[in-house]
């Protein structure tokens, strides 16, 4: 008797060679048969899978750089705003640190009121050293009133209108300032010039005054109130005939990057016009 | 219509050098936007150059600085006579006659200034105010004077190209 298509021999026969194959393959017999088998088919898959990508970027690429292009252009918009937003910061933290210097200079003279101003122009001739700030008469501001940065003294109000005012510096040719030498506490006067360098002079020839030394305001005079810092001797110089010394000083106030000064509103500087032209 | 636009560019050029060019400096000398536009616009091929557009420029600039009005309305008006005088004699050399009427007014706009200066008492080293503020701002002039100039001209064709064809 032949063993049929249904014959259960035949059934029992594929289950042990199944079974046998099974238990080969789990020892691990069989891999070299695998790896030889599949080798060859892997390559052709991988081969089929590049292509069809290759030809799926294609029908899909325009779309994608229209997207990417899109979100580029988004990107680039948020990167401009973000940079924007940073600038803006950026000013706005460099004016709270100014205005928080000024506040710190006016608290520590609670003697004195002060109306901030921001600078909004210089003056066109180079000859001459003024700038021009926002607030005039209708904030207060009158003429001769001192002006004064974080640092110190910037120089006194020359001309108001009614929103702005013009003041001189006291680099200016024509500012003159009583001023003190710390720590000999010698009075001089400080003087500007055309180039905007500073020099203290009529000081006696038997003081002694050495670069480092501090120069404040005297409050003689009645131009400005005392004890205001203006800046630090840096030469001294003693001619042979001379009858004064004379210093350069190194102003504590950088002139050039003047954004925000406070007007010292409350001090009333003394005319003496009617005591000098008396015959 | 080129009175008004000569007033608004001076108008503008005034704002602009108070704010703007006196923060540019070269040594203790900045550019005069005021008479750059000034010089270049009597030297605009089509305009007849007048030194009365000097009173003009002097009066704005006398309003924003602290010297008196005269001296600045003295100054642009010599400076814009120069270039009235260089324009009808040597018309036919325009770059020169350009560079030569920025640095003639440019002398003499400081020189009027100086002389000002001296005569109110006032502290000037002669010396040191030409090496440090005439000579430099002399340069910065001349180097601004020619994009300016250009500027100027493309605008001048813009507003009024008519004109210019006639």
């Amino acid at each position: 008797m032949r063993p049929g298509k249904d014959s259960p021999y035949r059934l029992i026969a594929l289950v042990l060679l199944a079974a046998g194959l099974l238990v080969l393959a789990l020892g691990g017999y069989l891999s070299p048969v695998f790896s030889g088998v599949l080798q060859p088919v892997l390559g052709v898959q991988g081969f089929l899978f590049e292509r069809f990508q290759a030809i799926q970027d294609f029908i899909n690429a325009p779309a994608d750089i229209a997207r990417l292009r899109q979100e580029n252009a988004e990107l680039r918009s948020e990167n401009a705003t973000l940079q924007t937003q940073i600038i803006a910061l950026q000013q706005q933290v460099a004016e709270i640190e100014l205005l928080s210097a000024l506040l710190d200079f006016a608290r520590a003279r609670p003697e004195n009121t002060y109306q901030a101003a921001a600078v909004i122009g210089r003056d066109p001739s180079p000859f001459l050293h003024y700038i021009i700030i926002n607030r005039g008469s209708d904030d207060g501001i009158r003429r001769g009133m001192p002006v004064v940065a974080q640092q110190g003294l910037v120089g006194r109000v020359a001309q108001v209108t009614a929103n702005a005012s013009r003041v001189e510096l006291i680099t200016d040719p024509a500012s003159i300032v009583s001023a003190q030498v710390q720590p000999s506490e010698m009075d001089g006067v400080v003087s500007g010039s055309i180039t905007g360098a500073l020099s203290i002079d009529l000081i006696p020839l038997d003081t002694q005054i050495q670069p480092g030394d501090l120069v404040f305001t005297s409050g003689i005079g009645g131009l400005y109130p005392s004890d205001i810092f203006i800046g630090q001797v840096s030469n001294v110089r003693q001619e042979a005939q001379a009858l004064f010394q004379f210093a350069s000083v190194q102003p504590v106030v950088d002139f050039t990057r003047l954004e925000i000064v406070l007007v010292i509103v409350n001090f009333q500087p003394v005319d003496l016009t009617p005591l000098l032209s008396s015959p | 219509m080129r009175i008004v636009t000569g007033v608004l560019l001076l108008l503008a050029a005034t704002l602009l050098q108070i704010t703007l060019a006196t923060r540019v400096t070269l040594l203790q000398g900045s550019p005069d936007l005021v008479l750059l536009v000034l010089v270049a616009w009597l030297m605009l091929p089509g305009n007849r150059p007048d030194w009365r557009w000097g009173l003009v420029a002097g009066l704005m600039v006398g309003y924003a600085s602290a010297l008196p009005d005269w001296v600045l309305i003295a100054g642009y008006a010599a400076g814009a006579g120069i270039c009235q005088l260089l324009s009808e004699r040597i018309w036919q050399v325009k770059l020169f006659s350009l560079f030569s009427g920025a640095l003639l007014a440019t002398l003499a706009v400081h020189a009027i200034t100086m002389t000002y200066l001296l005569a109110s008492a006032q502290p000037l080293d002669l010396v040191d105010a030409f090496n440090l503020i005439t000579i430099p701002t002399m340069l910065l002039n001349l180097i601004f004077i020619l994009p300016l100039h250009g500027i100027m001209n493309e605008m001048s064709k813009l507003i009024s190209p008519v004109e210019e064809a006639e």
